[in-house]
């Protein structure tokens, strides 16, 4: 000990004490990490102070919207572009927001966000039914469907996106009949380069208080579904809780519906010289973009559908056979529940990708958050605050879904592992 | 009993064969049935409308008047022996590494070969009818010259040799860009120099493609490894990074590359004297800046998979080795992980092949951007259905055949086998 000790000893000054303390791990490992994160600051740095240097330059600020000035969270649009006039009308609005060519830039964002918040719920909904019936079908033994179901996935899965976006909204939709000519559905639907004219339900006088019957009636079906399945395990009879819980809702909504004197109306749309009278008209650029989006993204949900049933082992589906379930039945109640598990996480992600690829909505003039964004930036010059603004934004709606989707998940988990 | 069966199959007569396969296949259920038929019914419609467009209706003089724009833009003429090297170097290397890794199963040529025939038709005239035959004859040629190599003992050098002609490859087909660059304008070459605003049509939409895979992979590798580092400080680094990647969608990622960063690559800063940025890039560069920024943090993602894949036991077996940190990640952990993940890692690559067609919203005349100029032209206006389809047949092509040889790949290496 003394021995070794000595000549070590004498090394002793700054060389010495480097050479010791660089054999140490722990120093070496935060010695390393320190030189990346210096790295990284310096880099940051200096892209910040360039991009503030040539900002000022051009008389501009990063974020003209943060001011030091006020109360926390300081932030404050007033006095920035933010808070100008837009000046720029948007024809497209969701959830009755209201917005004029007199209102704000920030009110113009707002109307984008909402429209892209719009075109993603029904899209996410509308490529979930399809994807899972394609993948579905690409597992049927009929050999046409299946067939035609591969030929589905493996054509739009293929092409970009943006390239079906604009097919869609210039060969197809913009390319539909004159207004006079309006390709009829039945009389209940139309569609030409105006748009699709679609029949609009819309409340009367008793719609007020019909409407307090409707979670009446949701509650009470729930209730006797709930009755009739505990009847069903106890007994072991079929008691058709989904028939029962559909007769109760049916038979509470529809006696009210009948007593306060239909109180929800239909307007049926009329082919008008210039436009449709009454209805509702989806515009060709939402039907363009929502046709894009479900139709890419269902090719993906429906290999992740396909990926998950195939992935459930084969004595599950023989299992379920030898207790007599029909096809339906095996689907629904064997494969689907225990494939669910597999199915969540990857659908999260193409429910994220719906969502980010709404923003190519910009090809087809439906103007969601970017498209708004875009125009903003082309008016007032103001790039730097308003990319930022517009990914931070994004990133929002992203954590959301995220969000919501590992509750299912959770939730799913958790009862499964109860069972 | 199968030997009873088996001299019988053969003699059934063809209808009695097909009227089984059509009894198991297509009604074997009533409601089956209905399904086929009210399926037939679909396709034949469809069949019906679409080929009255495809032999009818449509216009393909569009495709025929602007071959040179849908495959090279602008790019001046006397420069096109450029692409015509590159593409026959590449075909080589195809045919080498085709047989060294894998076994060539003539149904994926055959299915290429069917596809590209519209482009014989109605692209080719001329020397590109020779060039591209002689680079398909290259492929084949390298393929059978390598034939004798795959078992022999010379395979692994062979491989090894290849991988380096890769590299070498692209570092040399680069080499012009980067040493006289049009990212740097305003300087002459080696050769003359072609601006990258000349740059177009297909050859754009590949090179932005494989740029981006080319340095995006081994980016993600590295995101992904310093994700599961032990460095608190690097492992948040590369979280932070991934996620707010992965969050935000590509095309502002665009947008920020063109807006934001180009600026401050602009602006001259220099530390310890030593210049750092200060440069006028071109909107290519920043371009594949945006593709490679993007794209690699979806490949960490998949890498962070397969790293999770690979056993504890064969980290601590290659320490047991002797072996370091670095070289127990590179030699024992890495090859196992990405070849667990090289169907994810193909589909990544193939989606970034197809976003490529995102830089048509910022200008640049790729693939996308032609088929959108062509219907703009007097003659051809409104055109949009075929030149649409045209180059969504072009995407399709060279996607389904990368998906496809993924496919190749996986199986010739054996994933999921034990």
């Amino acid at each position: 000990m003394t021995a070794s000790s000595g000549p070590e000893q004498r090394l002793l000054g700054a060389p010495a004490l480097l050479l010791t303390l660089l054999s140490n791990e722990r120093f070496r490992r935060v010695l390393f990490q320190a030189i990346f994160a210096l790295v990284v600051l310096v880099f940051g740095y200096v892209l910040i102070a360039n991009i503030q240097a040539e900002l000022e330059g051009l008389g501009l600020e990063i974020f003209p919207f943060v001011s030091t000035k006020g109360s926390f969270p300081f932030i404050d649009i007033s006095d920035d572009f933010l808070g100008q006039r837009a000046g720029f009308s948007i024809d497209q609005r969701s959830f009755g927001f209201d917005y004029s060519a007199n209102d704000t830039y920030f009110r113009a964002f707002l109307t984008g966000v909402l429209n892209t918040i719009q075109v993603s719920m029904i899209g996410i909904v509308i490529a979930t039914v399809l994807g899972v019936i394609v993948g579905v079908s690409r597992l049927s033994s009929n050999w046409l469907v299946s067939s035609v179901a591969t030929l589905y996935v493996e054509t739009f899965r293929n092409i970009p996106l943006l390239v079906q976006l604009i097919f869609w909204y210039l060969a197809v939709f913009l390319k539909a009949p004159k207004i006079g000519d309006s390709l009829d559905f039945l009389g209940v639907a139309f569609l030409s380069n105006r748009g699709l004219a679609l029949p609009e339900v819309f409340g009367t006088s008793g719609f007020g208080t019909w409407i307090i019957f409707v979670p009446l009636a949701i509650g009470a079906a729930i209730v006797i579904r709930y009755l009739l399945t505990r009847r069903q395990d106890e007994t072991g009879k079929p008691s058709y809780p989904w028939w029962g819980a559909a007769g109760v809702f049916l038979a509470i909504a529809g006696v009210s519906f009948l007593i306060l004197g239909t109180p929800l109306d239909i307007d049926s749309p009329e082919v008008g010289q210039f436009s449709y009278k009454g209805g509702m008209t989806i515009k060709p650029e939402f039907t363009a973009l929502l046709f894009g989006l479900t139709i890419y993204t269902a090719s993906f949900i429906a290999e992740i559908v396909r990926g998950s049933v195939l992935a459930i082992p084969k004595g599950q589906t023989e299992a379920a056979q030898a207790l007599g379930f029909n096809g339906v039945q095996r689907l629904r109640l064997v494969i689907l529940p225990q494939a669910m598990a597999i199915i969540i996480p990857p659908l999260t992600n193409q429910y994220l990708n719906l969502a980010k690829n709404s923003s190519l909505a910009v090809v087809v003039g439906y103007k969601d958050l970017f498209d708004v964004g875009r125009v903003t930036i082309n008016q007032v010059g103001q790039a730097v605050p308003m990319i930022t603004l517009i990914m931070f934004t994004y990133l929002g709606i992203s954590l959301t879904i995220s969000a919501v989707m590992n509750g299912i998940y959770s939730r799913l988990k958790w009862r499964s592992a109860r069972q | 009993m199968t030997a009873q069966s088996r001299p019988i199959a053969p003699a059934l007569p063809p209808h009695v064969v097909a009227y089984r396969w059509a009894r198991a296949n297509l009604f074997s259920s009533p409601g089956n049935a209905v399904l086929t038929i009210v399926t037939v019914a679909i396709l034949g419609l469809a069949a019906y409308q679409g080929s009255r467009f495809v032999f009818a209706t449509a216009e393909w003089e569009i495709i025929e008047a602007n071959r040179g724009l849908f495959f090279t833009g602008r790019f001046p003429r006397d420069e096109f022996w450029r692409i015509w090297v590159t593409l026959h170097g590449v075909a080589v290397l195809f045919g080498l590494s085709w047989r060294l890794w894998g076994t060539l199963s003539w149904r994926l040529p055959l299915v290429f070969a069917a596809a590209c025939v519209p482009l014989y038709v109605f692209m080719l005239e001329g020397w590109a009818i020779l060039w591209t035959s002689t680079s398909i004859a290259a492929f084949a040629a390298a393929y059978f010259a390598a034939w004798p190599v795959r078992f022999s003992r010379f395979r692994d050098l062979a491989r090894n040799l290849t991988v380096w002609l890769w590299i070498l490859g692209f570092a040399a087909a680069m080499l012009p860009t980067a040493l006289y660059p049009s990212f740097l304008p305003g300087q002459g070459g080696l050769f003359s120099h072609v601006p990258d605003r000349e740059w177009g049509g297909l050859f754009l939409t590949m090179v932005l493609a494989i740029v981006g895979i080319a340095v995006s992979f081994p980016l993600g590798v590295l995101l992904a490894v310093g994700r599961a580092s032990t460095f608190p400080v690097i492992r948040i680094f590369c979280v932070a990074y991934i996620e707010m990647v992965r969050a935000v969608p590509l095309i502002t990622i665009l947008f920020m590359s063109f807006f934001i960063l180009r600026l401050a690559i602009r602006h001259e800063t220099s530390i310890l004297g030593i210049p750092i940025t200060g440069y006028e890039v071109s909107v290519v560069f920043m371009a594949m800046l945006g593709f490679v920024l993007f794209s690699a943090a979806y490949i960490a993602e998949i890498v962070r998979g397969g790293l999770q894949a690979v056993p504890r036991g064969q980290i601590e077996a290659g320490q047991a080795l002797g072996l370091g940190g670095v070289q127990v990640l590179a030699l024992i952990v890495l090859p196992q992980a990405l070849r667990a993940v090289i169907p994810a890692l193909v589909s990544q690559f193939i989606s970034l092949f197809k976003d490529t067609s995102l830089v048509f919203i910022l200008a640049l005349t790729d693939l996308l951007a032609v088929s959108r100029i062509a219907p703009a032209q007097p003659g051809f206006i409104g055109l949009h259905a075929e030149a649409l389809l045209f180059i969504g047949l072009i995407y399709w092509v060279i996607a389904f055949s990368m998906s496809r040889a993924s496919q190749q790949l996986e199986r010739n290496l054996g994933v999921g086998e034990r």
